[in-house]
């Protein structure tokens, strides 16, 4: 059967190597918010805009989908959740954003430029009040899902302001955000807070091993790198490749230094296909240097793989990792050589 | 799904939903257009969630069934193949849609028809009918004041409302204001049977422009549905369906103008002619105009201290005390466009009360202007 010739663009709200989160429909931990959002919307009492925070990854947007479908008329399956079926009609509505009641902001595909913008300018801010002008157009409620608020620019939240200062009638504004202290403390105090837990780790190993065919090392070291966050555990089994072995391979070499290694491995992520990978691959090192401090301090080794076979204490873990942080950050906001900036921080982990 | 039919048809019935698809568009589904075949008709619908046009039209169905397929495309398709050939569209066995006609051949991609927007529908509660031209002629003479500022969503439109008899007369009257808070536009009609306690509604602008492209023309009846929420328009075979502007029109009543007792009468022609020559000069922000009334003469006058001055003489009908007073010429001109008869009355009071603006010859408009301070 032919390829469908069908014209995509980039969406900004959707994650390297996962799903769009509009078409997830399992929700893996956060009943208790589920619940919370769920109850009040059997009362009729549902607060008019909420804050969904918490890590990339963990499960924001799943769960607002999963809200969404239910405030838009999709049936849950079981009560006081939100499972509404992908089967459902309003489901396929949303997912194909045709629903005319539901509206998503997200950083905008410029079609003249052919990139996703940087931030969520203000015309998009601004279709929400256009969007909450209008009544309803399936006579329910009208939903307005901002993925995410930190992508907003100054003036752009200053308009969301406006609108969550004087919501219409039936009117639910989800607002997703991995960084809630960044935001205004106006918008924050005008939001119901639901900030999302990790999820325990044995329920994402379960979880993670329905869902991909890979070995068991593989998803321990994932769930263990993965701090809770499903969308993330998932998306470094997806590199296991370029992300989790090198990782291993970089971690298990120690006390003996490989220039060869830290090489080929700094070479293959600088890569522009490997871009995710890069990404993963620092965070991945971070928290492990993390886990080492921890330690070094406790005793107690939390990370994945094992421990390093480098003796220091903690602060000069903490050093590093500092250090590591600022290489990374000052590299990209430099546009510097990222083969460059990686290959020294290989180097310096071990380099006493 | 497999039906074939005119080409004209085709080209018709997509010709006048897929204006409605905007050309750029990042969601597929909106880009496309809805076709359901059944029982020899063709059911075409597009939209932009705010508005839905649907037209249905005679085909010759062989299967029946609902796709979606890329709206401007197929209208292209449509537009570039030859008068009189007849045009089969069917889904294929990759799942895309076949266009064939003649020796011509088209894959198309589709995606499925429960993604397609759906604008519910069934709680109208008035239901009536007016003629295209009176429905025309409501919009064209108030559409010129909608407002365009975001904060005062609620002017973004036509507010279309019944207005119960007054004493002494059977009929009520059905009626369309537009207003953007500088000038008010009010245009009515004997209401039509059907729109006793008719809600008033706001309807958006952009509904408005599509709704007078549709019935651009046209001597047919419309017959127009509303509810609290959308209001239906049914044309021929082409019906438009809005969502309305959720908020609360203000009372417009306040501002129209009652005790003006200063009566000017000009020739509209030769008054709308020489506002706009003495605007040439005005500020382009401002775009203010000073008439000044002494007896049976009006002068025009503009003073621009960057640009210079104009003024202009006029010979006018009237008899009041002298007065000087303001107006934005841009406003001037826009109102002049809507007067039908020869002449145009002003009623005013003082240099700081708005003018009431009326047709002589059309009793159902009236235009209100606020001053500038001149």
């Amino acid at each position: 059967m032919a390829k469908p010739i069908e014209q995509t663009y980039p969406e900004a709200d959707k994650a390297n190597d996962c799903p769009r989160p509009r078409d997830v429909y399992s929700l893996i931990g956060h009943s208790s918010g589920e619940t919370r959002f769920a109850n009040m919307h059997a009362n009729d009492s549902l607060h008019h805009a909420w804050l969904i925070s918490g890590p990339s990854g963990i499960g924001k947007a799943t769960l607002a989908y999963r809200m969404i479908r239910t405030v838009l008329g999709g049936q849950p399956q079981t009560a006081g959740r939100l499972d509404v079926a992908a089967s459902d009609p309003v489901s396929k509505r949303i997912q194909s954003l045709g629903h005319g009641d539901f509206l998503l902001i997200r950083r905008p595909y410029d079609l003249k430029s052919k990139k996703l913008r940087a931030e969520i300018p203000i015309a998009e801010a601004r279709k929400i009040g256009d969007f909450f002008s209008r009544k309803a157009s399936e006579g329910g409620w009208r939903v307005c899902l901002i993925d995410n608020i930190d992508d907003m620019n100054r003036s752009a939240t200053n308009a969301l302001l406006k609108i969550l200062e004087e919501p219409p009638k039936q009117a639910l504004l989800i607002l997703l955000s991995s960084a809630p202290g960044r935001l205004l403390p106006t918008i924050r105090s005008r939001c119901m807070a639901l900030p999302l837990r990790p999820v325990p780790e044995t329920v994402l190993r379960d979880w993670l091993s329905t869902q991909v065919n890979a070995p068991d090392t593989d998803i321990d070291a994932a769930v263990k790198l993965a701090g809770g966050a499903p969308g993330k555990a998932l998306a470094y089994v997806q590199n296991a490749d370029t992300v989790l072995r090198p990782l291993a391979r970089f971690i298990g070499g120690f006390p003996a230094q490989n220039a060869r290694q830290y090489h080929s491995i700094s070479d293959t992520l600088s890569l522009a296909k490997n871009a995710p990978s890069h990404d993963l691959f620092w965070e991945g090192l971070q928290d492990i240097l993390h886990a080492q401090a921890v330690y070094a301090a406790t005793g107690e080794w939390g990370g994945a793989f094992e421990p390093l076979a480098l003796r220091r204490d903690v602060d000069e873990w903490v050093a590093v990792r500092a250090e590591l942080n600022q290489m990374r950050w000052a590299g990209a906001g430099l546009n510097m050589n990222k083969k460059n900036v990686l290959l020294q921080a290989l180097m310096r982990i071990g380099a006493a | 799904m497999k039906f074939s039919m005119e080409r004209a048809a085709l080209l018709g019935a997509l010709g006048h939903v897929q204006n409605v698809v905007e050309r750029r568009n990042t969601i597929p589904i909106l880009s496309n257009v809805l076709m359901s075949a059944d029982n020899g008709s063709i059911n075409f619908v597009a939209t932009d969630l705010d508005i839905e046009i649907s037209e249905s039209t005679s085909a010759d169905v062989a299967i029946a069934g609902d796709v979606t397929a890329p709206a401007h495309t197929l209208y292209d398709i449509a537009r570039k193949l030859p008068d009189g050939a007849e045009v089969s569209l069917s889904v294929g066995s990759d799942g895309r849609l076949e266009v064939d006609a003649g020796r011509s051949h088209f894959v198309l991609p589709l995606l499925p028809a429960g993604d397609f927007p759906k604008m519910t529908a069934d709680d109208f509660t008035h239901n009536f009918a007016l003629g295209a031209a009176e429905l025309a002629r409501l919009l064209d003479k108030t559409k010129f004041a909608i407002s365009t500022e975001e904060t005062r969503y609620y002017l973004n439109g036509i507010y279309f409302h019944a207005v119960a008899p007054e004493a002494g007369s059977a009929h009520g009257k059905l009626r369309c204001v537009a207003t953007d808070g500088h000038r008010l536009a009010l245009c009515e009609m004997a209401a039509p049977d059907g729109t006793d306690g008719l809600p008033g509604v706001i309807i958006p602008r952009k509904t408005i422009a599509e709704l007078r492209r549709l019935i651009d023309g046209l001597s047919e009846t419309v017959e127009i549905s509303v509810s609290e929420a959308k209001i239906r328009f049914k044309v021929g075979s082409a019906v438009l369906t809005s969502k309305l502007i959720d908020g609360t029109f203000p009372d417009y009543d306040r501002v129209i103008p009652k005790d003006g007792d200063k009566k000017l009468v000009i020739d509209n022609g030769v008054f709308a002619s020489a506002v706009d020559r003495v605007s040439t000069i005005s500020a382009e922000k401002s775009r203010s105009i000073k008439l000044t009334l002494e007896g049976d003469n009006l002068t025009l006058a503009v003073n621009n201290p960057e640009h210079g001055n104009a003024r202009e003489d006029l010979m006018v009908d009237y008899g009041a005390e002298n007065l000087e007073i303001g107006f934005n010429a841009k406003y001037l001109l826009d109102v002049t466009t809507q007067i039908e008869a020869r002449d145009v009355h002003f009623s005013l009071s003082d240099p700081a009360s708005p003018a009431l603006v009326t047709d002589p010859e059309d009793d159902g408009a009236l235009f209100v202007l606020m001053p500038l301070r001149v």
